[in-house]
């Protein structure tokens, strides 16, 4: 069988097992995390609960919380912005960089930049984009992309980043302890915050009573990178809208808890009016959504909150990793909204599920990840050679008489792939098949009294 | 049309089925409480990676901020708004003398708080703030982290490396 | 009333046995069950595979054999919530996974038998998380597990869970052949955290889990053993 996109890579990936291995064991760490705290709220699935009605509330109200978030921004003092697509949104943003004369520009993690490909467009503008969270900074500098929306940099090794930073920042030779890199970087990201002439958030919440705009981090790093320059961007989905700060108080205490196992985040800051002497722009980005929205079998994956819960639980992805997935965005979700942007392209990645539904029960918004990859695999296929798998079973299946028959040659057919040396998967035997007078016991059960 | 009209027609069009807004009375009557809400702050704010100590009436925040870090003079001392036991939040607002940057700057944040200005949970919090807009607000939960090398926990990425509370009896 | 006992295909094709454990476990708790001749498949493996669209004849099978009964038990979770999820309300609130049924509707306080070794539990994903045959680790509810309840009831038995108790082993029906490398590699995981437990065998009430374990047993040559749940707590029927 030609094999699809992710098996494809998830096998090459398989070959360094340490590493496999120590990436399994990382992210199910964190999943572990996540665990704990959330016992520690007896009211978590109810939690889970309201979040998941308050998502679904708003992106059934979108067209009036955008009206009313814009009113209250605009009243704010800040600077609405409206993009239709990725490319609207690269312009918008380029364009208040370039009206500002915008050299150095610091940004902090955004998956809608990674989505809309910002950052290799700003560099053909011939403005220097820096991400400042420390794990994005280092993707960057290596010239990679996250392989995870929440831990970008996992799959990378202290060794390497010791390296890496040795090059870029001047650090001792095989030094990479942690907290020395961190500091080291900390230091060199300083910097450009102090000169950078502008910077960019995306967010976790943008509030319609309110108008403002809510960023989560436990660097600080969008609060460095919007404390100092005069121009602010926040460029986020609609899907991002929440009705009020009452709402707030639900996905503030699910966001970090399922995220990284910590209660909050160290920031949750909420921006709305400019800074004095600066300026706020608010870019509200649809980019396919509103289309998302429209489908009547994937509109809740808009409930998402990029919290990553469903990559550190999936028995999957942690031993496939973040590049064995076509999409940027990995994992469950990502395998999801990655067919929602292309389906052909991104068909490569539906076979990266065993439909063991653990995602569904993370998810702090309730999202039925695994019943949706169910659904687009009815439309799509990762490798178009299962057909033929599939239809012979259905072939075997369609009457006992076939059925039967091919159940009586099963044994000896099995014995005789297994003389040859022919495995279930590399490491896998073929189970032995029972043999006939075994399985014809089953049909004189009934007549035994 | 402007994009703003077409993503607005696009959302009508797409015309979900309707959610109502659910009712949250219940699950805000069931959210975690603590029997000692301050014991509880601390324990967070020192979880998250900070420290608490009392201040005294009359006593000097900022000769007791510097006994709690005696290697820096890079030092924030604020007023927090109140704070946040299950998590060890302080909420503070645009600061009213200085820029926003002196609470990320410095080595060193130290926000004083009133004993009696702390609540159980974050609904508690958003309800106490209500929907008045301050122009910006922020909650902050210990010093400045990341582990985003290899997972290990390092304090001080890019804001304050220290965070102390002074709680006001 | 009518019970049905639906025999899933593959567990037909790769241990029969089970299905006299649960005949035998059912008459001996005064069920009167029959089995309907004919059964193939209940559409399951295609569906999860992509092709549910091509079951409509299987599932028109199923239907006739079964509908006539008013409870239908099955020795599979995953064909059971395969059939609870897909075959519209036809069967709702009548077709159970037979561990689920002995359980929550049976409710035996004792059965006969001994069986003394050490058993490491494997709760499915669908036994787990789609059956409820025990709390889903996610998931902050109160412990339960039927399964564990179950083999209580048996004399001499030790049952443990293994490390990460609920998460999958890489079976997946055709997932186990279209991602095959990972598939191994979460069978090879998961075997070794039921050989950490100490235990002899690692048992469940999904024979799929069993068989794609078992296929890397017999392949690394692992010092553990599988044994279907109903084969223990019929052992002594």
């Amino acid at each position: 069988m030609s094999e699809p996109k992710h098996a494809a890579a998830a096998a090459a990936y398989l070959k360094d097992t340490a590493k496999v291995d120590w990436q399994d064991e990382t992210l199910w760490l964190v999943r572990g995390k996540r665990d704990r705290l959330s016992k520690e709220l007896p009211e978590w699935e109810q939690l889970r609960e309201a979040a998941s009605q308050i998502k679904l509330y708003s992106n059934s109200h979108l067209p009036e919380l955008l009206e009313q978030f814009e009113q209250k921004a605009v009243a704010n003092g800040a600077i609405v912005h409206w993009a239709k697509d990725a490319e609207e949104y690269r312009q918008i943003i380029g364009g208040l960089l370039q009206d500002h004369g915008v050299r150095l520009f610091v940004k902090s993690k955004s998956m809608l930049s990674e989505e809309c490909g910002l950052v290799p467009y700003l560099k053909s503008l011939g403005i220097d984009a820096v991400e400042t969270d420390l794990g994005e900074r280092i993707i960057q500098l290596m010239g990679l992309k996250p392989s995870h929306i929440v831990l970008p940099a996992v799959h990378i090794k202290r060794e390497e980043v010791g390296r890496l930073f040795e090059r870029e920042m001047g650090t001792e030779p095989g030094n990479s302890d942690p907290t020395y890199l961190t500091h080291a970087a900390r230091r060199n990201l300083r910097e450009y915050f102090l000169h950078a002439d502008a910077g960019m958030t995306g967010a976790n919440f943008a509030v319609a009573s309110t108008g403002e705009v809510v960023v989560c981090t436990n660097e600080g790093n969008a609060d460095m990178g919007t404390s100092l320059p005069k121009l602010q961007i926040a460029a986020f989905g609609i899907d991002k809208l929440v009705p009020d700060r009452e709402s707030l108080g639900v996905f503030t205490r699910l966001l970090a808890r399922t995220a990284t196992g910590q209660p909050v985040t160290t920031y949750t800051t909420h921006y709305s009016a400019p800074r004095p002497g600066s300026e706020f722009h608010i870019v509200l980005v649809d980019n396919g959504r509103s289309r998302i929205l429209a489908d009547r079998e994937h509109f809740r994956l808009l409930n998402c909150l990029r919290c990553g819960g469903c990559m550190n639980t999936c028995p999957v992805y942690r031993r496939s990793g973040g590049y064995s997935y076509s999409y940027f965005i990995p994992g469950p979700v990502g395998i999801n909204l990655g067919m929602t942007a292309d389906p052909k392209r991104h068909q490569g990645n539906l076979s990266a599920c065993s439909l063991c539904h653990s995602c569904n029960d993370v998810c702090p918004v309730k999202m039925d990840l695994a019943d949706q990859i169910y659904s687009w695999r009815q439309h799509y296929h990762a490798s178009p050679a299962k057909k033929v798998l599939s239809d012979g079973m259905r072939a075997v299946m369609g009457g006992p008489g076939r059925f039967h028959a091919a159940l009586a040659a099963a044994p000896g057919l099995v014995k005789a792939m297994k003389a040859c040396g022919i495995q279930w998967g590399s490491g896998r035997e073929f189970p032995d098949f029972a043999p006939v007078k075994q399985q014809k016991k089953i049909d004189s059960l009934d007549h035994e009294q | 049309m402007s994009s703003k009209d077409e993503i607005l027609r696009n959302l009508r069009a797409a015309a979900p089925q309707e959610f109502p807004k659910p009712d949250l009375t219940a699950l805000k009557a069931a959210a975690i409480r603590y029997d000692d809400v301050p014991a509880q702050f601390c324990k967070a704010v020192t979880a998250s990676g900070g420290k608490v100590a009392v201040l005294e009436s009359g006593q000097d925040p900022l000769a007791l901020a510097k006994t709690l870090f005696p290697d820096t003079d890079s030092l924030t001392v604020t007023e927090g708004v109140f704070g946040v036991a299950e998590n060890g939040c302080v909420f503070l607002e645009e600061p009213k003398d200085r820029p926003r940057a002196d609470y990320f700057l410095p080595e060193a944040l130290v926000m004083i708080l009133s004993k009696d200005a702390i609540v159980a949970n974050m609904h508690e919090a958003y309800d106490r703030l209500g929907e008045n807009v301050t122009g910006y607000g922020i909650f902050i939960s210990g010093p400045s982290k990341t582990a985003d090398i290899e997972q290990a926990l390092v304090f001080g990425a890019h804001g304050a490396r220290e965070v102390a509370v002074l709680l006001k009896p | 009333m009518k019970v049905a006992l639906f025999i899933p295909c593959y567990v037909r094709a790769v241990d029969p046995d089970v299905i006299e454990a649960c005949w035998k476990l059912l008459r001996h708790l005064g069920v009167d069950v029959e089995i309907p001749p004919g059964q193939t498949c209940c559409g399951q493996p295609m569906g999860n595979a992509g092709y549910e669209e091509d079951t409509k004849a299987l599932k028109a099978r199923f239907e006739t054999l079964f509908q006539q009964y008013d409870v239908i038990v099955g020795p599979s979770s995953s064909c059971v919530a395969y059939i609870r999820e897909h075959y519209g309300d036809l069967f709702r609130g009548r077709i159970f996974e037979i561990c689920e049924y002995i359980h929550d509707v049976l409710k035996p306080e004792s059965l006969p038998g001994r069986f003394p070794h050490k058993v490491s539990l494997h709760n499915s994903c669908h036994g787990t998380r789609l059956a409820a045959l025990a709390a889903p680790s996610e998931l902050n509810i109160p412990y339960f597990n039927k399964l564990k309840d179950l083999l209580g009831l048996i004399d001499g038995v030790e049952v443990v869970e293994p490390e990460r108790r609920d998460e999958c082993c890489g079976f997946g029906g055709l997932f186990s052949v279209e991602e095959s490398a990972v598939s191994v590699k979460m069978g090879t995981d998961k075997v070794r955290r039921h050989i950490e437990t100490g235990a002899e065998y690692i048992t469940a009430a999904d024979s799929s889990c069993l068989m794609h374990q078992g296929g890397i047993i017999a392949a690394k040559k692992l010092p553990i053993k599988t044994i279907h749940i109903l084969k223990i707590l019929a052992c002594g029927l």
